[in-house]
């Protein structure tokens, strides 16, 4: 029409200058081809019903090189709707779809007869015209809807799952108020409810046809996932699943009883009964576990044997023993013989600290137990021991005087000069200036030497001394051999040599292992001996000492089962 | 629940499976008034979606219906059977001979449809000769009308428009099974 006009237009203006003439000429060309080009608008592409729940839509897409400005117009048809005597299909304009912008008509009220079928057609126009109808294929609501999802209601009684469903429901189209289900429409419908459960991670199956379903009975406090879809089983038809529902059964009452008793009371006792141990555990080691220890320095390596000082000790008795003195004291019976022994003699110590790599009990065994035979020359025959004893010996003679240690070894220097007078006296015997002569000789005559310078007094003080030394060093022998000694019962035979002076007494092993040659020994000694200086020191001693209650030369007597011959 | 899960599981597959097996034997029947046919619409509904889409796109005859929905519920259940019966011959006489489609599988389905057909015709004469599948005028109109229309178009469009509303037909037949609601 417009192509028209302004053809019209142009034959009109022959008057214009030409140069108007050729601008016109220019937009006539123009004109034309946009003329030529409105009939060939693009038609839509793809119309298509899109039917969700019987809500069918109508959706197309616009053709090929169409502006944004181009507008659609919907019709739809009836499938054997024709018109009267012509085999034509009436075609009935939507009014909500004319000339609209949008790509998409709702149909639903035009197309709501689930018995009918439809056609419908687009068209695009735009301001070069509009395009031929797109014409969809014939659409079967019915058949082609698309199933949304049920509605799905699930609880949890207890142990069981109770589900309801409904639906889905039909577009609700026109001025309709009611909600109708689609079941109403599809009497094969039936629902697939899947129950899934997470633990386990099984799924179950339900086909139902009713609405509603109970499952149980199930575990406490499980997590079920629930959800159904549409099932058609002679039907192919598109359903949507419906979302998972998910549900957890009841807890377990018995658990959380459980779980009360073990929070509540089982685990505040534990602790508590672990802190207090602990708490206890604590405080004893603090109150007894710190025990002072003493420096390493402050340990004694070296602690003496009580054994073999015992040796030593029956040795010093041995030497008392001869210092029989017949003066009876008053300090005796102050003596208490149950005091313990006087300390260590010096004599048995001093060698062992002057020689320590010598063995003591062969150096005992050299003294105490040597053959009566040899004593003169073991002293000097000896080791350099032996001199080591006669100095000290000698220095202790010094020094006991103001003590009450006593020099053992003097005794008998003491006495032979008494009994050398008394043999003097009596028989002028030919021993006398032997024996003095072998007394000097011999180890413990000489440690005796300055002693004879001495008084007559202070012999007679050096007489009580040994006394109470005697006494103290035979108590505490006695004691000891009884406790060692009480079933060897053998007779302790005191050996005395004239020659040498010296009184030999075996020592207690000695006498253990041969009582019998001791005892046949000393016959010996006396028929040799002619004069029996030890009988006159025994009559003394027994004499004066015997009438001391309890005297311990009885002890002796009973103890060592001394043999005193009082025949003179 | 362990233990318990399958068991529960496969016991109600089966039970399931069982139930619809009943349905199905039961869907399967149909009460066409007096007459009982076995009747399987699903295989039915099968072979016809094969071919569904081309016909419909064949068929450019808008304005003109065959087997409209309303005239065949309206059809009385006494007379369904008779009226089937002449559908049947109408489709197996008329229709199948007539379709000449190119495609193998069309022609496939179409023959699966002709026998199945065939054999629920027989099925329909045994109730026919025990006098069960009687029709009155007012039904046999319906049909001269359904006949009347085919022939209004050349016998191969016609055959494709008739191919195409098969779907009437079958949903029809469906609606004669025994479902318990």
């Amino acid at each position: 029409m417009h192509g028209h006009g302004n053809e019209k237009y142009i034959a009109h203006g022959t008057s214009l200058p030409k140069k108007t003439l050729l601008t016109f000429i220019c937009l006539l060309t123009l004109e034309a081809t946009v003329v030529a080009h409105g009939s060939t608008v693009a038609p839509p592409q793809g119309v298509r019903f899109n039917s969700y729940n019987l809500k069918n839509v109508l959706e197309w897409k616009p053709g090929n090189r169409v502006g944004n400005r181009t507008r659609y117009t919907v019709q739809y048809a009836i499938y054997g709707d024709r018109e009267k005597n012509t085999e034509r299909v009436v075609w009935r304009s939507k009014k909500q779809c004319r000339d609209v912008l949008q790509t998409v008509c709702d149909l639903s009220n035009e197309t709501s007869d689930l018995d009918d079928e439809y056609y419908a057609r687009v068209k695009a126009i735009n301001t070069a015209g509009a395009s031929k109808w797109t014409t969809t294929s014939r659409f079967i609501p019915k058949r082609e809807t698309i199933f949304g999802p049920p509605i799905v209601k699930v609880t949890v009684n207890e142990r069981k799952l109770v589900i309801k469903l409904k639906g889905p429901m039909r577009w609700r189209f026109g001025n309709s108020t009611k909600e109708h289900s689609l079941a109403k429409y599809y009497r094969q419908m039936m629902y697939n409810v899947s129950i899934h459960n997470i633990e386990t991670k099984q799924t179950m199956i339900f086909l139902l046809h009713n609405n509603s379903m109970a499952y149980g009975l199930l575990n406490y406090s499980t997590e079920f996932c629930v959800s159904a879809k549409v099932l058609f089983l002679s039907l192919v038809r598109q359903t949507r699943a419906s979302e998972d529902q998910c549900v957890t059964t009841a807890k377990d009452p018995f658990f959380d009883q459980i779980l009360l008793v073990m929070l509540g009371y089982i685990l505040p006792l534990a602790l508590t009964v672990f802190s207090l141990s602990l708490i206890g555990c604590l405080v004893y080691h603090y109150v007894f576990g710190n025990k002072q220890k003493k420096p390493s320095n402050l340990w004694v390596n070296h602690l003496p044997d009580p054994e073999r000082q015992f040796c030593a000790d029956v040795w010093l008795t041995v030497n008392l023993i001869s210092v029989g003195v017949p003066k009876p004291n008053s300090e005796e019976n102050n003596w208490e013989p149950d005091d313990p022994p006087a300390p260590p003699f010096p004599p048995a110590k001093r060698p062992e600290e002057e020689q320590p790599p010598v063995p003591r009990i062969s150096a005992y065994a050299n003294q105490t137990c040597a053959p009566p035979i040899a004593p003169p020359l073991a002293p000097l025959g000896d080791d350099g021991r032996a001199g080591a004893w006669r100095h000290h010996s000698l220095a202790w003679a010094n020094v006991s005087q103001g003590s009450d240690y006593g020099i053992v070894v003097k005794a008998p220097s003491l006495e032979e000069e008494e009994e050398e007078e008394e043999e003097e006296e009596e028989e002028k015997g030919e021993a006398g200036p032997e024996g003095r002569g072998a007394g000097s000789s011999s180890a413990v005559g000489s440690g005796a030497q300055p002693s004879e310078q001495l008084t007559r007094e202070d012999r007679a003080q050096w007489a009580t001394s040994y006394r109470q030394q005697f006494q103290a060093a035979r108590t505490s022998a006695c004691q000891e051999e009884e406790e060692d000694e009480a079933d060897t019962d053998g007779s302790i035979l005191v050996d005395w040599d004239p020659k040498t002076r010296k009184l030999q007494i075996p020592s207690l092993c000695m006498l253990q292992l041969e009582p019998e040659e001791a005892e046949e020994e000393r016959p010996e000694c006396d028929q040799v001996e002619p004069v029996n200086i030890l009988s006159d020191l025994y009559i003394r001693q027994s004499s004066e000492e015997a009438t001391e209650p309890e005297d311990v030369l009885t002890n002796m007597e009973n103890n060592w089962d001394l043999q005193i011959n009082m025949d003179k | 629940m362990t233990t318990r899960g399958p068991r529960t599981v496969s016991c109600l597959l089966l039970f399931g499976l069982l139930a619809s097996c009943l349905l199905v034997t039961t869907g399967r029947q149909l009460h066409l008034g007096n007459c009982k046919i076995n009747v399987h619409t699903q295989e039915l509904k099968q072979y016809f979606n094969e071919i569904r889409q081309s016909v419909l796109l064949d068929d450019n005859h808008m304005g003109l219906r065959l087997l409209k929905s309303l005239t065949m519920k309206d059809v009385k259940a006494v007379e369904s059977c008779c009226f089937l019966r002449m559908l049947l011959r109408f489709y197996v006489e008329r229709v199948f001979s007539s379709s000449a489609a190119g495609q193998s599988q069309i022609r496939r389905s179409t023959s699966n449809l002709a026998n199945s057909f065939l054999s629920i015709k027989k099925d329909l004469r045994q109730c026919h000769a025990h006098m069960q599948c009687h029709c009155q005028e007012h039904t046999s109109h319906k049909f001269a009308a359904i006949q009347t229309s085919f022939e209004k178009l050349n016998p191969k469009e016609a055959a494709v428009k008739a191919m195409g509303e098969l779907d009437c037909l079958l949903d029809w037949l469906d609606s004669f099974h025994h479902f318990r609601h």
